[in-house]
């Protein structure tokens, strides 16, 4: 294996391939960083231009453009509260907070090496233990992945502290709007009040740009100024010297949270279906969780920045798992990449490495260096991103970002009603966010929503020829290890208080 | 300051136990495979409502919502928003947007006179111009039409 990886670095390793990888990291990430454009556009917009390319530049470049778009989410996310991708939605809670506070430059380096770091990971899982981790990917059947969103659906628990029965109201109208549209199984038209343009169902990306992004710009325009204090003054400047060395200290100050967040993206990106709109989610949960402080989660640090875009990142090669070594595209731009392989003449999966072992290796291994190179450009890129940020004036950038909605509200199913629907929600967003309502619960339950009903659904399918067909959800051993994590964070603010006072106590006897 | 002084739990269970009634409304002749989801989704949402509702009722906890000092500024962004986006295939998106981009930056501009007014214009034609470009002419992006482009 040794030869075939050292040359198949020397393929990869090119001056040309070189310069392909950084224009598509930072095509990705521009693509990211504009919400309404996700990874999977991004990766499809540009596979044409790879068809000309041999296979190992094509198959490098597509994949530089893929982590790319994936962190350039994160911009949007921490500089506007506006998440590019849905794999930055937890990006938000931290960051938007962080650039309010005049502390966005730090939020975007952290950002930049905490994917770096997750990307780097995500590299090394799919490097080594790919063709094992592929195996337990596929025994998820769909009681599995029902579980799977009832556990992501506890996060509401930590992300609305501050009222659970506001954040299970929430989470329950997020997974009701998820069912409007035409359902999964069954066919049935439902809740489209007879407007044809509903039975596609709501886009999360239109849902996630009008409860993210419109409230903040009635909030810029309602307060004014107040609302969004991020210019830069003397005394801002003179505490930015040094930024970059100071913020990448602090990452690695965390390497419990880099590691537990990547291992989450990593292997939530290998399960087929699931993806960054989850994982990232997830790790934010586990952060907290974790965390000696978790109160000051939301109020702007930056462990909140670093589990979500580890995670997010991680999962790009995580997703990749299943595609290169059994031909099974984990997640939608992995089905585009599944399209130039085939276009390349390259059938996915265990051929793959048996008939084409340098080119399997050479695309892997390009993901080492796209992270290093998306380290590198997103440094420059975040603190001109920033910079320019903070010197726009108000009265511009408000109708900028209102641009900018409508733009990516449109362009992703080229359907007007999409664009009514982002600024509804939005306008329904901002009610609910004077009511005291966090949005993420909504958005979780909408991106959670179809993984829960087709789990349910097929499952109960599935038990039909059981006693009782609801016992297929509890009689697979991968669905009990499910059902103890979701015991396990539902009641994790009691144990955590147990564990704390029984702490305590211990303390109390030994003084 | 101007604030509304309301008991937020209350008005928030309210509004979802609505919202549950308006789903349970449209639940029509769904096969079994259709309705169990939404169905079990509208009881829970139901229940939320009516939980905040008793909870606003027991705690009766009054929150300052709706702080807008700007109040005829943002209602007029809210208007110039979705005039933006029913004209968009009427007039079309360039156009449209030129004229809303100006308009919405003329709403929260303190200070309107000529110097200001041609700052916007041309940020705004500079705006819509790039991306239009980009989006419809490079990445070949369907944008909408209408009279213009």
């Amino acid at each position: 294996m040794g030869s075939v990886l050292w040359t198949s670095f020397g393929l990869m390793f090119t001056p040309m391939n070189l310069i392909y990888m950084t224009l598509g990291v930072m095509g990705g990430m521009m693509a990211g960083a504009l919400p309404g454009l996700t990874a999977t556009m991004a990766v499809a917009l540009l596979v044409p231009f790879t068809f000309t390319m041999d296979p190992i530049s094509g198959l490098v470049t597509l994949g530089a453009i893929y982590c790319g778009s994936i962190f350039g989410g994160a911009f949007s996310a921490i500089l506007v509260n506006t998440p590019g991708t849905p794999s930055s939605i937890g990006t938000t809670f931290d960051g938007y907070p962080l650039t309010k506070k005049g502390k966005g430059e730090e939020a975007v380096l952290a950002a930049t090496f905490s994917s770096a770091i997750g990307g780097l990971f995500g590299t090394l899982v799919l490097l080594f233990l790919a063709p094992v981790l592929a195996r337990v990917a596929l025994r998820f059947g769909p009681p599995e992945y029902f579980w799977i969103s009832i556990f992501g659906l506890t996060i509401i628990a930590s992300i609305a502290s501050k009222s659970i029965l506001k954040g299970l109201a929430g989470g329950m109208l997020g997974l009701l709007i998820s069912t409007i549209g035409i359902a999964p199984i069954g066919g049935d038209v439902r809740f489209t009040l007879g407007v044809p343009a509903l039975q596609g169902g709501v886009a999360i990306i239109v849902a996630l740009i009008g409860f993210f992004c419109i409230p903040e710009i009635l909030s810029m325009v309602g307060k004014g100024d107040e609302a969004y204090d991020i210019r830069e003054t003397e005394e801002k400047k003179k505490k930015k010297k040094g930024v970059i060395l100071r913020t990448f200290k602090e990452v690695i100050r965390m390497p419990g949270n880099l590691l537990r967040s990547s291992i989450i993206g990593a292997f939530i990106g290998i399960i087929p279906g699931a993806g960054g709109n989850i994982a990232n989610l997830v790790a934010y949960n586990e952060a907290q969780r974790a965390s000696k402080y978790p109160e000051k989660f939301g109020t702007g640090i930056l462990d909140g920045v670093v589990a979500t875009e580890a995670a997010n990142n991680a999962t790009v090669e995580g997703g990749l798992v299943p595609l290169l070594t059994l031909g099974i595209p984990g997640s939608p731009p992995a089905a585009i990449i599944f399209g130039a392989l085939m276009l390349q003449g390259l059938r996915p999966g265990p051929e793959l490495f048996s008939d084409h072992p340098t080119i399997a290796y050479a695309f892997i291994l390009s993901f080492f260096v796209a992270n290093i190179l998306m380290f590198v450009v997103g440094l420059a890129g975040g603190k001109t991103l920033y910079t320019l940020v903070t010197k726009i004036p108000l009265k511009y950038l408000v109708p900028s970002i209102a641009f900018l909605t409508i733009l990516g509200s449109y362009a992703i199913r080229s359907n007007i009603m999409d664009v009514f629907l982002m600024v509804g929600f939005g306008i329904l967003a901002y009610i609910l966010k004077e009511l005291e309502f966090h949005p993420a619960p909504v958005v979780l339950g909408l991106i959670l929503g179809p993984i829960a009903e087709e789990g349910l659904v097929q499952g109960l399918l599935m038990g039909a020829a059981l006693p009782n067909r609801w016992l297929i959800f509890f009689e697979r051993p991968l669905s009990m290890i499910l059902i103890a994590l979701c015991l396990v964070s539902l009641f994790w603010p009691l144990i955590s208080n147990l564990i704390s006072k029984k702490r305590n106590q211990s303390k109390g006897v030994t003084q | 300051m101007e604030c509304k002084r309301i008991n937020t739990d209350l008005v928030a269970g309210i509004f979802m136990t609505i919202v549950a009634l308006l789903f349970w409304s449209q639940i029509g002749n769904f096969t079994s495979f259709g309705l169990i989801f939404p169905k079990a989704i509208i009881a829970l949402l139901g229940l939320s409502g009516l939980g905040l509702i008793a909870y606003g009722l027991v705690k009766k906890k009054i929150a300052e919502c709706f702080e807008i000092r700007y109040f005829m500024k943002m209602m007029l962004v809210i208007v110039f928003l979705i005039a933006w986006v029913r004209l968009l295939n009427i007039i079309g998106f360039a156009v449209t947007s030129f004229f809303l981009f100006i308009f919405v930056a003329l709403t929260i501009e303190d200070d309107i006179n000529l110097k200001t007014v041609i700052k916007t214009i041309v940020i705004s034609a500079g705006m819509v111009g790039i991306f239009y470009i980009t989006f419809a002419q490079i990445l070949l992006v369907r944008l909408p039409s209408g009279i213009f482009f």
